[in-house]
């Protein structure tokens, strides 16, 4: 198990070291003179190379890249184009909200997703399981941001129940929560459905019905437990689609958060902070994987065992 | 502003004064509070959807360059002098001042007992500290460093008394003097946070920043010491308002959304199909003010053919029915341009109104005369190149400018010309501009002085030969130069009538639209005014309980 | 979503060649809808104007923003354009995106899946590296950062949208491979001394066909989203005919008092999103014989 999670971390570090590098290459390849972006529309050749002395523009990609790098293994992502602050500290400032959104609406989805999945495979072929599966599919085939309007329009602005921005009360989290939620649950809840129904048609499920065991004591006791480990794989999928999600939820909602940091600092064409931003949300994305494949090893027995061999 | 545009208003107001005695007679209790002329009374918290963010370094009076960020720095930074509405200049934190015979030099008394809200007196070293920081390049300050022109040096005469050195004389200079961009930030604060600064802005103004989360919302508290606002301003004193939290909120339909189910008291930059409406509804107010600026204007590439033939351009103009579109996008909220700059502005030559008009006829006169036949596709083209602008745009539909252009392409294919809308990056879009690959390219450019067409129209403006017009004429050059090296009025007036005229004669410039600056609020929310270049003043707002 | 499809990818099908349209059972209700939809949609794509009522391009001052009517069924949008018309004419734009995308996509990652699956080791390695990179991206940040880096275009933004589903199909399709590599057919394809080439051409690629098709069908509905979600936020294009993404975020603005501009794209949006969607289920179910019928 321990060289089997420190495997695992060392591969993980390469690939976050992968990310790192596709994503300055792709930055980099930006067209036009990032100095006399930074400098604004009237700004003097002088004052351009002054401030690509500043950034280190004026050195070769390499060189720039070798000292990202660095500063990245240093916790240094850099400094902002805009407004010369560290890209840490900007990150740090939006991090919190978006990760109360991203646990909000993941628990939102566990809950709606895990249990209409639940429902709907053990009533499979009726009126509520149709019904399920139709508003899963609906859920997973809207445009989120139309999602988020719409959730506006009516429970803020003509029910008046929530509101619709900001963030930091409980109330503000409620609607963008949902909006993602609902989409995270879609997702899981076809997931889950699958896995009950094919267990359904296990030969120990089918042993266990020979044996006389009420359908609902073997559903509830037998099923569940193994339905749901491969759940928890999707989880790790569905924390990254959340993470993607809050860009354009926290527009919607004019909320604080790492989504919105990207899309300002797209729109002023900050590279450092577009480069840290995403980053860290690639270093999310391999972290949460990872707790996942080890919490997955750890609960199913098969694979624990295979490991220890 | 139009004749129609006034019958509207008043036709508006009668409505209103209608509904009102409407609502009288329905309700008592309704009319003390619609119709009653009730005091300002202090206190009260206001929560305001501002169109746009604000992001970490923009609450810097001077290194914010957008208008969305002087929105906010108004409120917080005071200037040396206030600019009324007609453009007079009266004092604020300069008591008195003087200007030197040859126009260079300009000596300030500043009012004492005048202090930045971390304690730090204001006087004539400020003064100087501030004027410095903005011309050091470092401090990366464009506009605020633009509008100090050929600033070079400020002596501090005594602790109220300084002087501020130029190299030429610059007629813009009070004017420019009266915007939050120039407005003076504390000297021991800069010193205190250094690279920090932004994030922990101090000035002197009648409010100040409690707490400031970039790209989210700014808190905004009562500044208790407050006791030097200008003349022109309501009353003395501290300000009504308690607070004001500045939620920054870029989504158009959130933004009104949140407006119209009252969650805020106000929001600002209404499009026009709400504004529409909010003018008919007793429950809210709607401000509107004209912005002094360069009008948005269509610029067709003069250095690149065909637009080098003075003929095709006025050909693409004839085509253009700019009248519709405005009224079509905007819904009668704005009116048609008619020069490079506003009507408000000083200088502003009227003859040009009317100069040009739409005229398909004409347009397709032009095209026959210049060698040009239609082709299987009905566009115009000559030695078998189709007449296609490549319109450049970076900014999208803000303002709605993507719609205008829309309804403009509408127009042009009908009248044979065809209008592509390239959208690029803003590394791509500048570079093609710098370059002058493109045919054509528009812009707006915010500022207080008719100095500012030398930035659009001059080779020796601060964009040199790559200037947004390129007509690059010695004779703009001169009137241009002219119009901001005196303080003479008349002769200031006369230079920038002439470009005006030289411009619109020649087609460098297509104007648009008038852009009116709206911010509604709800009809509790009463006293809110505008400084010269457009800016919300809270300080004599004040909340109807 | 990669751990959906792996399922499928433990056995070869013995005859995927052909996909057998007879098989289906089109007395499903859902599935003859969605058939119908997605038909419906490409012959609008193909021939807008017979089925549109008014050009895109008419604007109409008289009937700016009225709400839907007999005269305009979807209503008008702020230029008096008929919304309808509007929606037929972008159809072409809109289902060219996300079938390029996905065609892009798909072929990029189905070769480096089979070169992966077949050859192995160290070209093995370096791909399914290079994919695992690409995952830790969440798709449509990918496509935001791509489409920022290179302006916003209609190719680019095709690029931007497929370079994100890469890492699946190259997964997948490499799953499969390996899998059939080790069938008897294929060592006795290598002793008659067939070209490797001629191997993965005549006997991997058809195998894997299925697991393609399927992953396309579901792939034009995510491309579909991730675009309009690049419209949403500014980073799409800006055409003469509008896509559907572009008159939904242009249409979110008028939302308080016009819900009609921005109801209809969003609903055909979603409606063909969930065609695709039942249409690759099905197919997913009909092609792989180990899946229960769900």
């Amino acid at each position: 198990m321990g060289r089997y999670i420190l495997n695992r971390v060392g591969i993980s570090s390469l690939v976050v070291l992968g990310s790192m590098t596709l994503i300055f290459f792709l930055l980099h390849i930006l067209p036009g003179d990032s100095a006399r972006l930074i400098g604004g529309d009237n700004v003097s050749d002088e004052r351009v190379a002054e401030l690509q002395t500043q950034f280190g523009l004026d050195r070769p990609l390499f060189e720039q890249y070798l000292s990202y790098i660095t500063g990245v293994l240093t916790g240094n992502l850099g400094t902002s184009f805009i407004d010369n602050q560290p890209v840490l500290s900007k990150i740090m400032l939006h991090f919190p909200a978006t990760l109360t959104l991203t646990l909000f609406s993941t628990l939102i989805a566990i809950v709606i997703g895990v249990g209409l999945g639940i429902l709907s495979a053990v009533y499979q072929k009726s009126w509520f399981d149709y019904m399920v599966r139709f508003v899963n599919l609906f859920s997973i085939s809207m445009p989120s941001f139309w999602l988020g309007i719409l959730l506006i329009l009516v429970f803020s602005i003509q029910l008046r129940l929530l509101p619709a921005l900001g963030s930091g009360t409980w109330q503000q989290l409620i609607l963008p929560s949902i909006c993602l939620g609902v989409i995270g649950s879609g997702l899981l809840a076809r997931m889950v459905r699958n896995s009950v129904l094919e267990l359904k048609n296990e030969h120990f499920v089918l042993a266990l019905r020979a044996k006389g065991l009420r359908e609902r004591s073997i559903i509830y006791k037998h099923v569940l437990r193994n339905a749901l480990i491969p759940a928890i794989t999707v989880i790790g999928i569905l924390i990254g689609e959340l993470l993607a999600g809050s860009v354009v939820t926290e527009t919607v909602f004019s909320r604080q958060g790492i989504g919105r940091l990207i899309v300002d600092s797209i729109n002023q064409k900050d590279i450092p902070t577009i480069q840290g931003t995403l980053l860290i949300a690639a270093v999310l994305y391999i972290l949460v994987n990872l707790l996942v494949d080890f919490s997955y090893a750890y609960i199913d027995p098969r694979i624990r065992k295979s490991l220890v061999k | 502003m139009g004749e129609t545009m006034k019958k509207k208003r008043l036709l508006i107001a009668i409505i209103l004064l209608l509904a009102a005695l409407l609502t009288a007679c329905a309700d008592e209790t309704e009319s003390s509070t619609t119709l009653s002329n009730k005091n300002p009374i202090s206190g009260g918290e206001i929560t305001w959807a501002l169109a746009g963010t604000v992001t970490e370094d923009n609450l810097d009076a001077h290194k914010s360059g957008n208008a969305q960020n002087g929105r906010v720095t108004r409120s917080i930074y005071d200037s040396l002098v206030h600019e009324t509405k007609d453009g007079e200049i009266e004092p604020w934190l300069a008591e008195s001042w003087k200007i030197s015979e040859d126009g260079k030099t300009y000596t300030f008394h500043l009012k004492e007992n005048v202090s930045f809200t971390d304690g730090t007196p204001f006087d004539a070293e400020a003064v100087k500290f501030n004027f410095d920081r903005i011309k050091d390049p470092a401090t990366n300050g464009t506009n605020s460093m633009n509008e100090l022109g050929p600033y070079e040096s400020s002596d501090v005469l005594d602790k109220y008394t300084v002087k501020v050195n130029f190299s030429k004389p610059f007629a813009p200079f009070l004017s420019n003097a009266a915007k939050s961009d120039l407005g003076f930030v504390s000297p021991a604060a800069v010193e205190k946070f250094g690279e920090a600064y932004p994030q922990n802005p101090v000035g002197t103004g009648p409010f100040k920043v409690k707490s400031f989360t970039p790209g989210t919302q700014v808190v905004l508290v009562k500044n208790e010491d407050y006791d030097w606002a200008p003349d022109g301003w309501g009353h003395e004193g501290e300000a009504y308002l308690d607070k004001i939290t500045v939620q920054f909120v870029p989504e158009e339909a959130t933004r009104l959304g949140v407006l119209q189910s009252k969650q805020v008291h106000a929001a600002d930059i209404v499009p026009p199909q709400n504004l529409v409406l909010l003018r008919t509804d007793p429950q809210f107010n709607i401000l509107e003010t004209e912005l002094r600026q360069i009008n948005y204007s269509m610029y067709l590439n003069p250095q690149k053919e065909p637009w080098d033939d003075l003929d095709v351009r006025k050909a693409v103009r004839a085509a253009l029915n700019i009248e519709s579109a405005v009224e079509i996008v905007y819904l009668g909220t704005s009116e048609q341009a008619w020069s490079p700059v506003t009507t408000n502005m000083n200088g502003y030559a009227a003859s040009v109104e009317n100069s040009w008009e739409y005229n398909p006829q004409l347009s397709a006169h032009l095209l026959e005369d210049a060698g040009y036949k239609k082709n299987a596709d009905g566009i115009w083209a000559k030695n078998g190149k189709s007449l296609t602008i490549d319109f450049l745009d970076t900014q999208g539909n803000r303002e709605k400018r993507i719609d205008l252009a829309t309804v403009f392409q509408n127009q042009l294919k009908e009248a044979g010309i065809q209008l592509n809308i390239v959208s690029l990056s803003a590394g791509e879009y500048l570079e093609r501009r710098l370059a002058g690959d493109y045919d054509m390219i528009a812009a707006s450019q915010f500022s207080g002085d008719p100095d500012v067409m030398r930035m659009i129209f001059s080779t020796k403006g601060p964009n040199g030969e790559e200037n947004l017009a390129r007509a690059n004429k010695p004779e703009l050059d001169e009137w241009l130069e002219r119009g901001y090296s005196t303080n003479d009025e008349k002769v200031r007036n006369e230079n920038y009538g002439k470009a005006q005229e030289y411009i619109i004669e020649n087609a460098y410039s297509i104007p648009t639209y008038l852009f009116q600056y709206s911010f509604a609020t709800v009809a509790e929310l009463k006293g809110i005014e505008f400084d010269s270049p457009g800016f919300p003043v809270f300080y004599d707002a004040w909340l109807q309980q | 979503m990669n751990t959906v499809y792996s399922k499928a990818a433990g056995e070869p099908l013995k005859k995927s060649k052909s996909i057998h349209l007879k098989r289906f059972n089109l007395s499903s209700v859902s599935f003859s809808l969605s058939l119908i939809m997605i038909l419906v949609l490409i012959l609008c794509a193909l021939f807008p104007g017979v089925i549109a009522p008014y050009s895109p391009f008419q604007m109409n001052q008289a009937v700016v923003m009225s709400p839907p009517s007999f005269t305009h069924v979807f209503g008008t949008d702020q230029f008096g354009r008929d919304m309808f018309s509007l929606i037929v004419y972008g159809t072409r734009q809109s289902l060219m995106m996300g079938l390029l995308a996905v065609l892009l996509g798909g072929f990029t990652g189905t070769v480096i899946g089979l070169l992966a699956g077949y050859f192995g080791g160290i070209i093995d390695t370096i791909f399914m590296r290079l994919t695992d990179i690409l995952l830790t991206i969440p798709n449509i940040l990918l496509a935001i950062a791509i489409s920022a880096a290179l302006g916003p275009s209609l190719l680019n933004i095709i690029v931007a949208v497929s370079f994100s589903a890469v890492p699946n199909y190259a997964r997948v399709i490499r799953g499969q491979v390996i899998a059939i590599k080790s069938r008897p057919y294929i060592d006795a394809s290598k002793t008659i001394g067939m070209p490797r080439m001629k191997i993965i051409m005549r006997h991997v690629l058809p195998n894997c066909s299925s697991q393609i098709i399927v992953m396309a069908a579901l792939g034009i509905g995510t491309s579909i989203l991730i675009s309009t979600g690049l419209s949403f936020l500014g980073l799409g294009v800006i055409k003469e005919i509008p896509d559907w993404g572009y008159l939904l975020s242009q249409g979110r603005s008028y939302i308080t008092i016009a819900w009609w501009i921005v109801t209809f794209p969003g609903l055909v949006i979603t409606l063909l999103v969930i065609a695709v969607n039942i249409l690759g289920d099905e197919l997913r179910d009909r092609l792989d014989p180990k899946r229960t019928r769900a």
